[in-house]
């Protein structure tokens, strides 16, 4: 896994990288001009650290599943508040937003190109799986995200 | 009814509180026990103690037991009634000793639709638990 120290030099560095080419990509999409940009930069790079962390506390949590973590955490988007992270006994790393006992959302990304995921919002629950195509945060999961969070019952139970 | 050599019953009764151990400080938080603490391994077998939160001497001496060589955070404790609530079996299983096994989780040909089939599960169960802390 690459570094944090080692990240941070290739999102400064001035080459095209595809990384670079990613968060430049995000920016237009939501927005963000160079200014805020360091902001967002700073927070990929906190989740990224959380993300490091998990990887030395855990014996189960794979390279595929964290590498794919990393790229869906640079993917998502501003509006939402950051996830926690967790590890899953089955290899997989979890993203939750967790505003009550009642309400959440967990996310597990397996390193498969496809995000398993469930939510409790009080009486209503349900699951499914997004597709992630490594760039665009998914639809659906920010959707039901901001459901969840908002404590509206607008999410189709599945 | 036949007894375990713990001196349990074979069969985990309804009222029995069961403790799932947290090794990672990531599966929990101030609130409590993240979904993540209740997704099984591959092989789709959650590791539980027959053992309720009090007295906690009782509890920290069953975790240090089962795992000696981690450091255990914490337990989310639930009944076997909350855990057959969300369809899932409670099966006793020593040795080790107060140990069970909860099962029943769903099957998919698809890998990532069985995943987000057992998310649900450890979400409603994470919504069930309540929280105990281990001081160092």
């Amino acid at each position: 896994m690459m570094p944090v120290a080692a990240m941070t030099l290739v999102l400064s560095a001035p080459a095209i990288s595809t990384e670079s080419q990613q968060v430049d990509r995000a920016r237009q999409r939501w927005g963000v001009d160079r200014g805020s940009a360091f902001s967002l930069d700073a927070r990929y790079q906190a989740l990224r650290a959380a993300l490091d962390e998990i990887a030395r506390e855990s014996d189960t949590v794979t390279e595929a599943a964290l590498s794919e973590a990393a790229r869906l955490l640079r993917t998502l988007p501003t509006s939402l508040p950051d996830p926690e992270l967790a590890s899953e006994d089955d290899g997989d790393v979890a993203l939750e937003w967790i505003p009550s006992r009642t309400r959440m959302v967990t996310v597990s990304v397996g390193g498969r190109g496809r995000l398993a995921f469930a939510w409790l919002n009080g009486s209503d629950k349900g699951y499914g799986v997004a597709r992630f195509n490594g760039a665009d945060f998914p639809s659906v999961l920010a959707d039901i995200i901001r459901s969840v969070l908002g404590g509206s019952s607008r999410v189709r139970t599945l | 009814m036949a007894v375990l050599e713990s001196g349990l019953s074979e069969v985990v009764a309804d009222d029995e509180p069961l403790a799932r151990f947290a090794t990672e400080s990531s599966k929990f938080n101030s609130s409590g026990a993240k979904p993540a603490l209740f997704i099984p391994p591959s092989c789709a077998t959650l590791s539980v103690g027959r053992q309720g939160p009090e007295p906690m001497e009782d509890l920290i001496t069953l975790a240090r037991e089962y795992l000696p060589e981690s450091k255990v955070y914490g337990a989310a404790i639930l009944t076997a009634r909350q855990v057959r609530d969300v369809e899932l079996r409670v099966e006793a299983d020593e040795p080790p000793r107060r140990h069970a096994n909860v099962l029943g989780w769903p099957e998919s040909p698809d890998i990532d639709e069985r995943k987000a089939r057992w998310k649900l599960k450890a979400v409603e169960l994470a919504n069930r638990s309540s929280w105990c802390l281990f001081r160092d």
